[in-house]
């Protein structure tokens, strides 16, 4: 067990910051609490944080607006998007939600592989018709947020 | 590089309050810390992170991984019943859902959140052709205040 106490951070400068690149637990390095709002639940911070999300653009030339722990998109057809991560989960059992400007999101896996730790893939669709018929579209805000274990 | 390898953080004349600077990070009337984020602003830790998420089997027979669940149940075709293990405050918690899609899930499938919302627990309702079918597998992240 290790405790630090303090009253006050600074900087020798009297900053109101700290700076620091890396924080682990010492029990677990992959597991650090968090008092929660109501002040004596705790939450676990490795868990809670989205390990990957992006926003793509998937018209014409499907690109990346902005991201994170993502290297690249690829196009696999109307609608449909391969997302590949930078730093591997830890399983394929990872939480992929999303949703895009006016249409739904889904995990794909039809013709295609499952998602593994690397990589993922998603469609876009509007559901039409009265028979409820689903109609896949190139979509250009395509959001989606992974939660899960990295390895 | 600078580590810093702990267990604990806490004040030395108020255990639940730090400062840094003229700024507390930890205030136990607040529960809040905060975190500058990319730019100048701060934000904070707690309501940032993700209260519950769970991948779902399609049969809704267990969780394939999970966050803060205890219990799944099964209500009916197409709406698993996710149940925390610690609850929230309140039933306002921002829910945010997707599933799995294959060949066989049909045409028009698509979630929706429903009432049936509450501090404890929170359903899926996966529709196929406007009725509930089982999904492939669920997908379901919360955001909110625990309790």
């Amino acid at each position: 067990m290790s405790t630090i106490k303090v009253d006050t951070y600074q900087t020798r400068g009297g900053a109101s910051e700290i700076a620091i690149d890396k924080l682990k637990g010492v029990t677990a390095a992959g597991s650090m609490l968090v008092v929660a709002e109501g002040g004596t639940v705790t939450t676990n911070l490795q868990q809670g944080l989205a390990k990957q999300w992006l926003r793509l653009d998937g018209t014409g030339t499907v690109g990346i607006e902005d991201s994170l722990n993502t290297t690249s998109i690829t196009d696999n057809g109307t609608g449909k998007y391969g997302v590949t991560i930078a730093n591997d989960m830890a399983n394929a059992n990872y939480c992929m939600t999303g949703m895009a400007s006016d249409f739904h999101v889904a995990d794909e896996d039809a013709g295609g592989a499952d998602p593994t730790t690397g990589v993922y893939r998603l469609c876009c669709f509007f559901v039409s018709g009265t028979d409820g018929s689903r109609t896949f579209n190139d979509e250009d805000r395509v959001s989606c947020t992974v939660h899960g274990d990295l390895a | 590089m600078s580590t810093v390898v702990l267990d604990t953080i806490t004040g030395k004349s108020t255990a639940t309050t730090i400062t840094i600077g003229s700024t507390p990070v930890v205030s136990a009337s607040a529960n809040s810390m905060t975190i500058r984020g990319e730019g100048s602003a701060q934000t904070s830790i707690q309501q940032g992170l993700a209260k519950a998420w769970a991948q779902i089997e399609g049969d809704i027979t267990g969780y394939f991984d999970s966050f803060n669940t205890s219990s799944l149940t099964d209500v009916s075709a197409g709406r698993p019943r996710v149940t925390y293990t610690s609850n929230m405050a309140n039933d306002d918690a921002s829910l945010t859902i997707s599933h799995q899609y294959t060949a066989s899930s049909g045409t028009g499938s698509y979630f929706a959140n429903v009432g049936t919302r509450a501090t404890t627990h929170h359903d899926h309702n996966h529709y196929q052709n406007g009725s509930l079918i089982d999904a492939e597998k669920y997908n379901g992240t919360v955001h909110g205040d625990l309790a």
